[in-house]
């Protein structure tokens, strides 16, 4: 489906197309549901529903939480994990930024398939100071 | 414009007894995206818009939503806590299911020497290890629902 949906030339035409419409409405109503997927909305049972991960404080050297569109680095452009924490804690998080952006702007849809060609794209970089 | 919840974003911030410096990326598109850091506590939210739009504003939503979790665990709250909580005071006054605004999440708390993280849908956390392995948080992609 993901070809299907996504393989268009450009963003605007999959976002307005029927086959493309009504499988996103099929995916919003899944939201919330058992079976479907969990978000902050208006539903507090979600809460039951984190995905949740509980590591060692004294294990933990750095850590970034990122949007989906800052993870468009791993997920769609393949960068390593360790590559993305080489890169950011070498003071260069900004740099992940434009480097995020020139690869939107130029990678073409049918290869590099994305709703949008930009996403908001947010990273807190935390990483551990010895004092 | 910032997505920072707060005014400012901290250099540094405590999470137990270690302290970690702090770098934001912030990089707008729609406008969506909100962000806090605070001492033991951490945050990253993507607002999404609603199927019928009038309501409540998305970014508002989501830094409100991420606000309440923050006050939350600083009074000792739980994540899960922290997250039934956000949701109803992010929601509160919009009667209108479908004109309710939704956000992903992924945010990280403190307590008793253990990191907790918890997360909705694609929002992530990579966590670099002092033993070079590198794990991300498990993540639930809205495209694998397609």
């Amino acid at each position: 489906m993901k070809k299907c949906v996504l393989a268009g030339d450009d963003p605007l035409t999959a976002r307005t197309s029927p086959e493309i419409m009504e499988p996103m409405l099929a995916v919003r109503r899944a939201k919330n549901r058992p079976g479907g997927y969990w978000l902050l909305a208006d539903e507090p049972a979600a809460a039951n529903h984190l995905l949740e991960l509980n590591v060692a404080l004294s294990s933990v050297e750095a850590m970034i939480l990122g949007s989906d569109g800052f993870f468009r680095l791993l997920d769609l452009f393949s960068f390593g994990r360790k590559q993305i924490f080489s890169i950011a804690e070498s003071g260069h998080l900004e740099a992940l930024g434009l480097i995020l952006r020139d690869l939107e702007k130029n990678a073409p849809f049918v290869d590099f398939p994305r709703v949008s060609v930009y996403d908001d794209a947010t990273a807190v970089l935390l990483t551990r100071l010895r004092d | 414009m910032s997505s920072n919840v707060d005014p400012e974003i901290p250099s540094a911030v405590r999470f137990g007894d270690r302290r970690f410096a702090v770098s934001v990326l912030d990089l707008p598109a729609k406008g969506q995206d909100r962000y806090v850091v605070r001492d033991g506590f951490a945050a990253v939210a993507d607002g999404a818009s609603p199927v019928r739009s009038g309501g409540l504003d998305v970014g508002e939503f989501a830094a409100r939503a991420l606000g309440v979790m923050a006050d939350q665990v600083a009074d000792g709250a739980s994540l899960r806590a922290a997250v039934r909580a956000a949701i109803g005071a992010a929601a509160a006054g919009e009667r209108d299911a479908a004109a309710t605004p939704a956000a992903t999440l992924i945010a990280v708390q403190q307590e008793r020497g253990q990191l907790n993280f918890g997360g909705f849908c694609d929002a992530a956390a990579l966590i670099r290890l002092a033993d070079g392995r590198v794990w991300r948080t498990r993540h639930d992609p809205v495209l694998a629902h397609f």
